[in-house]
């Protein structure tokens, strides 16, 4: 029980060290999963294995089939195959588009950055302002400000992505035409870097707040919940004890406290959040990795919807190491942490 | 029957429980209210609500919007229970196994489930259903491959919270077996919060469902809500009424789901229930 | 002894909120504590101490408020107070320690950065940095604490309770407190560590002249601290005094009955109890480490909590294995019980290895075995009737849910329940009665050995001597041999023939209990009996056995 406190800063180097190595390992570990179950997908699929690589509206004729065998190893056993498969993602080739005629990682990273700025914006948003809106009303519990948060967070918490995403178009861009409703910058003018910035960010608004909604009622409610929760600790008492002002006990002890279980389910959360940007993507005509999926599926173009999918799992890893980051930076007991 | 009368007191539970009975019925009702297929064409394409005789207006082809949106009810409300009991089936087995075994099958469970909630799961959906074919049994199939790391987490918890019980370990100090122990002891004082979560679910699942339909995904015989609203997002200048209304049915429903799977947590929930306790 | 009266709370009420069991936590409670004397406030669960403790900072639970009475401080009336005075009494004239160590300091904020904050919140203007940082380390000094440098720099989740109650107490040293308050301080501590900090409380008291309220559910405590005592019950005081007249010779029933029911007060009956050398269970170098596995690259933590230990039980033997937490008696029981599997040893029970056992020899063996534990609560499926509870074991092993039934009721009676009880669920019970209900629980199989696992440790004192006797009845009526576990050697005292003593998963002594009482042989053993709280007035366990062998 009695741990010593001499020596814990050592300790702690080697703790932070092995828990790189630990991510490492996870992560290959899942990219080689994903990448297998991506292989099983594709074999599991109905009809001929290039066919489906091909795309299945018919564009392709025998010449590229053959080719695609050859390339895939389609006439070599089953494990092999997958060998083949494995390597080249462990080597970052995503394969080849041949609906559009390009290396799946040409396209993947064409579009990535869009996808990262909405998602990054969406998730730093909704994390910020659900602490904000919840610690506010874990505060007046049962006052009118508090029941009307939680009214709008059940709201939000219901709406389908796509849907407030395009009543906010109605209103925002249709009605009242205060905001851009599609892509990503306007097209067809030449601006300074400064204005072709807020351009971009008119542009992100709509995507980022209707991607950001669900996850802000999340949020909000949890952190009112733990707020609630924390301030009837033992040691919020002894504070009060201490003969120390509300606020004072609100910044110092409750607010960091409550703030964990929020990081941990804002990191369990990542891989809705990147998922919804699909949907998103979809309805702005942001050019991201989502509005990729949806031609990559209008299309069935499978080494395209592979890619993102491997693509979009390393994405949401690495949300998990960030949210994993701040976990680690609020709580000091990190080493005794349980993985759940 | 104190679980009942509870919940009857609980306000935001019993309007979602009456929003949720009047989906019911309309989807009971559906055939009776709407004779005819919502596929039809049964009159003038863009006429607003309340014009040619069409309550909630028409679509770019001229089919009833009305029509379309009680017929999806019966979609959603079908694709939702099915995928969740199915969800609820294989989250509850992997929890219960991982949570009562412990060690390395909890191990290795949990390293499974893990990497489930790791891929992101609109993402493996979509890809689930372009590979399988857009179908009603595949759209189930994907959502329920999606939905069940969060019971299965829960479950386990829970196996594992009561398993280190006393009342638990005296059980099988009195000579029940195992499977006993866990049917008698351990599952019934799991289940509300399974079934909890088990009722969010269903929400969620019918969040997905419209997704996938939205980005034209759905099984392409039914009629549903998200195609209504993915098909007629590209009018949405000129008839709002085609994605407004399709749209807040799924809001309406979903949000009932919500309201009463909150008001059978605050009723089920043991820290309320069991005030007596000390 | 007193000098100026510090604080007087009179005829003070504290109301509870609506749907409570009963509309006042605390009535007419009136008491006075001087500078430079301890004040014992004791009661059992439920008698409002906590509570009166509490009202006078006002830190009473939402909901629960003062309804009538008036606190003064040094002749100020606190009821005029504002938020602001109140918290410039709060930490700095008055300060206040609680019970559970764990809990009480903020789990993600430094050791020193917390009792600086005590320092800084009270101090006009405020300190520089390098004044606060000295009289932190002098305040860890003084709390006797090691390593002051190390400790300040500290996260809670690194010391230990006992360390975390002193870090408590050097928080409410911080601004040189007139009045201490110590909601029952020591009651989560082992013996101990409560012999420690009670020590530390005492010596600080005297240092500084101090005031101290010190509640407590325990006679021993107030033995070894009052000056003066309040005996509280029901949310009412039925008698105060000096120490010494109340321990000596009390008033009112309640404390009589209270002073009786302590563990080790009690004489002790005649101990022959014709117990024959004829084993019934011998346990051999039973081990036991466990092992958390902490991520891919870590080594695995391994905390060995029992090694090499030989324990046997005669037939209608009852042996106590007595220990501080972490010494391995818990796992010790369940390993008997196979409730935890050993890494190695031999449990030999009639004959039979009964670690050797699996599936169904080992249900069939199991009967023979069986085991109560300490949380009343925690013991009973919620969601199971009483009568289904204790019927169940029978019927699991083939008998008629009617047979098994009406023996359950049987029971039921004997352990001093009404006969309505079997179609009742558990909740509908208090403390004591529901450990009643485990105990028929166990017999219902009609065991040849009994684990009691703490059993009497959740329980107040009264009740606690009730159940007491009616083991010591039961064991009579069934012949059974008993493995009786506990903290308290006390409690042990009074119930074993035989006592062994462990420390950190090892066994360090065993013997007669006369024998370990008179004559330790270990050095801990004897730390153990001379941590024993009260025996300036009761004499303690030991003296008590020898003034009767």
């Amino acid at each position: 029980m009695t741990t010593s406190a001499s020596g814990a800063q050592g300790h702690r180097g080697i703790a932070v060290a092995l828990a790189i190595l630990g991510w490492a390992a996870k992560f290959i570990a899942v990219v080689l999963v994903i990448a297998t179950f991506a292989f099983v997908l594709v074999k599991a699929a109905p009809g001929d294995p290039a066919q489906v690589m091909a795309g299945q509206t018919g564009a392709a004729d025998e010449r590229m089939l053959a080719q695609i065998r050859q390339e895939y190893g389609l006439d070599k056993p089953v494990i092999v195959q997958l060998g083949t498969h494995l390597k080249r993602v462990l080597t970052l080739d995503l394969g080849f588009s041949y609906r559009q005629r390009q290396p799946v990682s040409t396209l993947i990273l064409e579009r990535l950055p869009a996808t990262l700025l909405l998602t990054g914006t969406a998730f730093l948003l909704a994390l910020f302002s659900g602490i904000l809106l919840g610690t506010l009303a874990g505060l007046r519990a049962g006052k009118w400000s508090d029941t009307l948060l939680t009214v709008i967070s059940l709201i939000l918490y219901a709406m389908p992505v796509f849907w407030l995403g395009l009543m906010m178009v109605l209103l925002f861009s249709v009605q009242l035409g205060w905001l851009p409703a599609f892509g990503y910058q306007t097209i067809g003018v030449t601006m300074g870097p400064f204005a072709r910035m807020l351009d971009v960010a008119s542009h992100l608004v709509l995507p980022a707040v209707s991607l950001a909604a669900i996850y802000l009622a999340i949020y909000t409610r949890l952190m009112r919940a733990s707020v609630i929760e924390v301030a009837h600790q033992d040691f919020i008492k002894t504070a009060r004890a201490k003969g120390l002002t509300q606020s004072r006990i609100i910044t110092g002890h409750i607010l960091r406290n409550a703030i964990l279980p929020v990081v941990t389910i804002a990191g369990m959360q990542a891989s809705a959040l990147v998922g919804g940007a699909v949907v998103v993507e979809t309805v702005f005509a942001w050019p991201g990795l989502g509005r990729l999926t949806y031609e990559a599926v209008m299309q069935r173009d499978y080494p395209v919807l592979l890619g993102i999918f491997l693509v979009m799992s390393v994405l949401v890893i690495v949300l998990n190491l960030v949210t994993d980051a701040i976990y680690r930076l609020i709580d000091p007991r990190v080493t005794t942490r349980a993985t759940n | 029957m104190d679980t009942i009368r509870a919940f009857s007191r609980h306000p935001s539970g019993m309007i979602g429980l009456a929003i949720l009975l009047v989906v019911l019925v309309l989807a009971v009702l559906a055939p009776v209210l709407y004779p005819e297929d919502p596929w039809e064409m049964v009159g003038r394409p863009f006429a607003p609500p309340l014009t040619d005789g069409f309550l909630l207006g028409s679509d770019t082809l001229g089919r009833d919007v009305a029509a379309g949106i009680i017929h999806g009810t019966r979609v959603s409300l079908t694709i939702g229970v099915t995928s969740t009991l199915a969800a609820v089936l294989i989250g509850v087995l992997i929890g219960a196994m991982a949570g009562y075994w412990g060690g390395r099958v909890d191990d290795f469970l949990m390293r499974v489930t893990e990497l489930f909630q790791t891929i992101p799961g609109f993402i493996l959906a979509i890809l689930l259903v372009a590979t399988l074919g857009p179908s009603l049994v595949n759209v189930i199939v994907a959502i329920s491959v999606v939905s069940w790391p969060p019971l299965a987490r829960l479950t386990r918890a829970e196996f594992l919270r009561l398993r280190g019980r006393e009342f638990v370990q005296a059980a099988a100090c009195q000579g029940e077996t195992p499977l006993q122990v866990v049917l008698r002891h351990i599952l019934p004082n799991a289940i509300s919060p399974i079934i909890v979560t088990g009722s969010l679910t269903i929400a969620s699942a019918i969040l997905i469902e419209s997704a996938l339909s939205f980005m034209g995904l759905g099984d392409p015989n039914a009629m549903s809500w998200g195609f209504m609203v993915g098909a007629a997002r590209t009018v949405i200048r000129q008839a709002w009424w085609m994605s407004v209304f399709p749209g807040i049915a799924i809001l309406l429903t979903v949000l009932a789901i919500n309201l009463l799977g909150e008001g059978l947590n605050d009723t089920l929930n043991p820290r309320n229930a069991r005030s007596g306790r000390h | 002894m007193a000098e100026a009266t510090l604080l007087s709370v009179e005829n003070l009420s504290i109301a509870l909120p609506r749907g409570a069991d009963r509309a006042h936590a605390v009535e007419e409670v009136s008491l006075t504590v001087g500078a430079n004397e301890i004040v014992c406030l004791v009661g059992e669960s439920g008698s409002g101490k906590s509570m009166t403790a509490h009202a006078i900072l006002r830190l009473l639970p939402e909901r629960v408020s003062i309804a009538s009475g008036a606190v003064h401080f040094k002749g100020r009336d606190i009821a005029a107070f504002d938020e602001a005075a109140m918290r410039d009494l709060r930490g700095g004239e008055i300060s206040m320690i609680f019970q559970e160590p764990m809990s009480a300091l903020n789990p993600l904020a430094r050791i020193g950065d917390q009792i600086a904050e005590a320092i800084v919140t009270h101090a006009k203007p405020a300190p520089a940095r390098e004044t606060v940082d000295a009289r932190v380390i002098e305040l860890v000094t003084a709390v006797g604490l090691p390593e002051p440098a190390t400790i300040v720099r500290s996260f809670p989740f690194q010391l230990s309770g006992g360390q975390r109650q002193r870090v408590m107490i050097a928080m409410a040293m911080a601004n040189n407190p007139a009045l201490l308050l110590a909601d029952e301080p020591t009651t989560a501590l082992d013996v101990t560590t409560q012999k420690q900090i009670l020590g530390l409380i005492r010596d600080l008291q005297r240092e500084r002249g101090m005031g101290v309220l010190l509640i407590t559910h325990d006679f021993g405590v107030v033995a070894d601290m009052a000056d003066r005592v309040v005996v509280m019950r029901n949310g009412q005081v039925v008698e105060q005094g000096t120490a010494e007249a109340v321990l000596r010779s009390p008033q009112h029933d309640y404390t009589r009955a209270l002073i009786a029911a302590v563990p080790g007060a009690r004489p002790v009956g005649a101990r022959s109890r014709d117990i024959h050398d004829a084993p019934i269970l011998v346990a051999e170098n039973l081990e036991k480490t466990f092992v958390t596995r902490q991520g891919f690259f870590r080594p695995p933590r391994r905390v060995p909590a029992v090694r090499q230990v030989a324990l046997s039980l005669n037939a209608r033997e009852t042996v106590a294995v007595v220990g501080e937490s972490g010494s391995g008696k818990s796992t010790l029981g369940r390993m008997i019980m196979r409730l935890i599997e050993p890494d190695g040893g031999v449990v030999d029970f009639n004959g039979t290895d009964l670690l050797a056992l699996r599936g169904e020899p080992l249900r069939q063996t199991r009967r023979r075995l069986q085991i109560v534990f300490q949380d009343p609560y925690a013991a009973l499926d919620p969601r199971q009737k009483v009568g289904d509870a204790i019927a169940r074991g029978p019927m699991a092993y083939g008998t008629s849910r009617q047979e098994a039934m009406a023996e359950a009721k049987r029971l039921l009676a004997r352990v001093g329940l009404k006969d309505n009880a079997a179609d009742r669920y558990p909740h509908e019970f208090s403390g004591g009665q529901r450990q009643r209900i485990c105990i028929a629980r166990a017999l219902a199989l009609k065991p040849q050995v009994l684990v009691a696992d703490e059993a009497v440790s959740a329980l107040d004192v009264s009740v606690q001597a009730t159940i007491l006797e009616l083991l010591a009845e039961l064991r009579e009526e069934m012949n059974l041999a008993m493995l009786f576990i506990t903290h308290d050697l006390r409690v042990a005292a009074e119930i074993a023939d035989r006592i062994v003593v462990m420390r950190r998963g090892e066994i360090v002594e065993q013997g007669a209990t006369a024998e370990v009482f008179a004559n330790p042989a270990h050095a801990y053993t004897r730390e153990l009996l001379d941590a024993v709280p009260g025996r300036r007035l009761f004499a303690g366990p030991g003296s008590l056995l020898q003034a009767t062998a």
